[in-house]
């Protein structure tokens, strides 16, 4: 348990110091796309995504990836508003959901077109840089999902087991995260940021780029 | 755990998207849609904040 290779994204000039080459398949997860997607200034995962494609990486999202996508970037536009509305949705201690976006909506009908072209060209952008991976929401797939949590020990969620799942099924065993859990993986290369929490993680593991073998999960 | 084919691995796969870009030109066309993206700060920071309570603490 906890032998995932990382790999954090510290650049010395055009040199990766954990790392000097690309992995052939790449899987995306929200947390990275989000982060990569933000900001218009020097952007980490941005700009290793980009050092990937110009390596000849290809880079890989899922129906998760665009599921948590769109959740996250719907709920962040009523968000915006919900401070004021939340007196008037509480009812018995509890904010209705329904209520609150409903007395958003008539406020500000405007709403749903700024969450509409957000979230195109989120998805434009997600759906042009990388390839959607398809999966089958099946029984096998429950007992897969759940094995992935345990074998990590339960640091993985439901949903962060779900995208292993999915790039596992593909061979794929590269992942780019913002997401602390998935280092919890085993034989799997695990890109994040750089900061205190992974640099002593790292210590004790190999951090070698680990090839995927169907047998060692 | 049964071994899917990589979309590009098909006969039918065609490239598209950054794909079809040369292999040198991808991260600048990669960058300029990234750069092109006009939204209030306030709009990412909640983006952030919403998928950590989606799925947990993370980063």
């Amino acid at each position: 348990m906890n032998q995932a290779s990382i790999f954090t994204l510290q650049k010395s000039g055009n040199i990766y110091e954990d790392s000097d080459t690309f992995p052939s398949e790449l899987y995306v997860d929200t947390s990275a796309w989000i982060t990569a997607y933000n900001g218009k200034s020097y952007n980490p995962v941005r700009e290793f995504m980009g050092d990937c494609l110009n390596n000849n990486t290809t880079l890989y999202h899922s129906e998760m990836v665009l599921s948590e996508a769109v959740h996250v970037n719907e709920k962040a536009h009523y968000d915006i508003y919900a401070d004021e509305y939340i007196p008037r949705a509480r009812r018995h201690g509890n904010v209705n959901q329904k209520k609150l976006r409903e007395l958003i909506r008539r406020d500000h009908p405007e709403i749903l077109d700024n969450i509409r072209v957000s979230q195109n060209q989120l998805l434009h952008n997600i759906r042009t840089s990388s390839i959607f991976l398809e999966y089958e929401a099946n029984e096998e797939m429950v007992e897969e999902v759940l094995r992935i949590q345990q074998a990590s020990g339960n640091l993985l969620g439901v949903n962060d087991a779900k995208h292993v799942y999915i790039a596992r099924q593909y061979g794929i065993n590269s992942f780019l995260t913002t997401d602390r859990d998935f280092i919890a993986l085993d034989n799997d290369n695990i890109y994040v940021l750089r900061n205190e929490k992974y640099i002593q993680e790292k210590i004790g593991r190999n951090n070698v780029f680990l090839e995927f073998d169907a047998n060692k999960y | 755990m049964k071994r899917l084919s990589l979309p590009k691995e098909k006969t039918e796969y065609i490239p598209t998207g950054i794909y079809s870009y040369p292999q040198a030109d991808r991260k600048a066309a990669f960058l300029e849609m990234f750069a092109t993206v006009e939204e209030k700060p306030a709009i990412n920071e909640r983006r952030m904040e919403n998928l950590k309570e989606l799925r947990g603490d993370y980063r």
